[in-house]
């Protein structure tokens, strides 16, 4: 019987099955993975648009890893149902797999609007390897694209196709791009370099419709009614998790919530990565926040508890790092202040750089940083601190 | 193993470290025997700056546990066990900032080079270590004793230590609460 499953071959995956082989160098681990691939780093996968990296640097390991290692990795199958009393899981190719300790950790999807589903291939997410390739191989043939939706992805996206010699075009449905991420002022600046590299950003607009004929997709429509002329829409809404096989036993219209141990509330069951909803330390909530740093930790919190240790998850910290055109963003926990008593904030600005503080309770919770951004790192470790971790590094 | 203690108390903003570490890797780097004529000297890989009155040595501690190898989505950081370094591979950074915004310390920078013509190449650079010396030259030359660098040749044991610390360190953080989840 195998001891370990893990469902999903991401990030918080590839860091679970590393924390198990370390403590537990017998137990038998078994992957699924819904993608035909070794694991690879999704952020990359913008970066290989652009042409910063190549196809074969995408992957984190090699399939010699899983070989050595006697890992076995079952690819192209997605679970469909778990089995808590049985402690088992189906998949849906028909086959049933039972587990001492499951691993969840299935990421997420793109959000694509309803009306928006349309059957084309013109009409995507990013998500995949495949997402990339098909959007590198369109943008290389000259293409118009258009991107709906401008947050982070967006704009990495955006500033890569650039990068490739394509000039794509933003809708957003906000009055900025990185409304989620950047407070106004920094968005305003961080807009401005957008734009000043010839790309047409639409704001607070959305994509009504979507026109598509027998051709293939020709254009968008704009809530305010002009016509933008196009053959890919790529939707850089976000994404949700891919948790709908544990409806049955977990049911919830969020993520999969997680204890410090990263456990769920079933027995014996844990979840790591973009899937799961774990306390965030700045807005100290429960949340989703689908980073790369949080998936990694939080795969090895679980991996490392799934052999019998107690290791704690210290909490997420929502941060965001991404360069426009040579402009290097970053924002960290809370960056829109509510107007309330207890709240403040420290802001300077000069010209080429942009510094916003934001404190709750005389406690730094919050910052945002364009231009200048070394200090970044010295700021996360202050609210850290400020929210009670001391994190040991040497 | 490389130690590295830094003490602001003592610094009094010379910067020598910062001009030493430029001459060590352009030494380094002269594989020509001295014929090799050079532009400008490199960019140095500490700094130290004032900073709201404050002096601060933006230097590289070569964690145990990094966070900006945990944070590199591209694998480009890289831990040597032996010689107790964290190490960037240049071939694979894709300059994402990501380390950037971990390294509590502020010793990482990047070098980016953008026009309009959007020929990108970032990379991330920070104190390699020094390996070709058997004392780095900042520490060396730091004439109050604010960056005191030490080399201590432990063998397997300490090797071993750095191993488990590393990974034992990256799962737990000292303080932190417990909590649970709320249904």
């Amino acid at each position: 019987m195998p001891r370990y499953l893990i469902i999903g071959n991401g990030t918080a995956g590839f860091s679970a099955i590393q924390a198990i082989l370390e403590y537990d160098s017998d137990g038998e681990i078994t992957v699924i993975s819904l993608e035909h691939h070794l694991p690879y780093s999704r952020v990359l996968l913008t970066h290989y648009i652009g042409g910063h990296v190549s196809k074969d640097n995408l992957y984190m390991t090699g399939e010699s890893f899983f070989k050595q290692k006697k890992v076995n990795l079952l690819l192209g199958a997605a679970a469909v149902n778990v089995d808590p009393e049985q402690k088992r899981v189906e998949l849906d190719n028909g086959r049933v797999l039972s587990y001492e300790k499951l691993l969840v950790a299935t990421g997420g999807k793109p959000v694509i609007p309803q009306h928006l589903q349309k059957e084309s291939p013109d009409i995507m997410g990013l998500r995949t390897i495949e997402d990339a390739s098909y959007i590198r191989q369109k943008s290389l043939s000259g293409a118009k694209i258009v991107i709906v939706g401008g947050g982070s992805l967006g704009v990495e996206l955006t500033c890569a196709l650039r990068e490739g010699g394509n000039f794509p075009e933003m809708v957003v449905s906000s009055s900025h791009v990185l409304s989620r991420v950047a407070d106004d002022e920094a968005a305003a600046v961080i807009q401005e370099q957008i734009q000043s590299y010839g790309i047409k950003i639409w704001t607070g607009e959305d994509v009504t419709e979507v026109v598509h004929t027998s051709k293939g997709v020709e254009g968008v429509v704009l809530s305010g009614g002009q016509e933008i002329s196009c053959q890919v829409v790529v939707i850089c809404k976000g994404v949700q998790p891919n948790r709908e096989f544990l409806d049955r036993v977990l049911p919830t219209i969020r993520g999969i919530k997680v204890d410090s141990n990263m456990r769920t509330d079933i027995p014996d069951v844990y979840a790591a990565g973009d899937v799961v909803e774990a306390y965030e330390l700045s807005r100290q909530e429960f949340c989703v926040s689908a980073i790369w740093p949080h998936a990694i930790a939080q795969g090895r919190v679980a991996g490392m508890n799934m052999t019998g240790q107690d290791v704690i998850y210290e909490g997420s910290l929502s941060r965001n790092a991404l360069e426009i055109f040579g402009l290097p963003v970053i924002s960290m926990g809370i960056t829109r202040v509510p107007a309330k008593r207890d709240w403040d904030l420290d802001v300077n600005q000069d010209k080429s750089s942009y510094c916003k503080l934001v404190y709750r309770d005389a406690k730094l919770v919050g910052a945002v940083l364009v231009g200048k951004v070394e200090k970044a790192g010295k700021l996360q470790a202050a609210i850290r601190k400020a929210a009670g971790i001391e994190t040991v590094l040497n | 193993m490389l130690s590295i203690k830094v003490d602001t108390v003592k610094c009094d903003g010379c910067s020598l470290c910062q001009l030493a570490c430029s001459f060590a890797h352009m030494v380094l780097n002269t594989k020509t025997g001295g014929q090799q004529k050079f532009p400008e000297l490199p960019d140095p890989l500490l700094w130290v700056k004032v900073c709201e009155g404050e002096i601060q040595i933006d230097i590289c501690r070569h964690c145990e546990n990094p966070p900006c190898a945990d944070a590199c989505v591209a694998g480009a950081f890289k831990v040597d066990m032996e010689r107790g370094i964290v190490e960037i591979d240049q071939q694979k950074c894709v300059g994402c900032w990501s380390c950037v915004m971990e390294c509590p310390f502020g010793a990482i920078r990047i070098c980016s080079h953008s026009d309009k013509e959007c020929t990108l190449q970032s990379r991330a650079f920070k104190c390699d270590g020094c390996s070709m010396w058997d004392k780095p030259l900042c520490a060396s030359f730091c004439p109050t004793g604010a960056v005191q660098i030490a080399r201590n040749n432990n063998g397997a044991a300490a090797i071993q230590r750095r191993q488990r610390a590393t990974l034992l360190q990256k799962g737990l953080s000292l303080g932190a609460a417990r909590y649970v989840t709320e249904r």
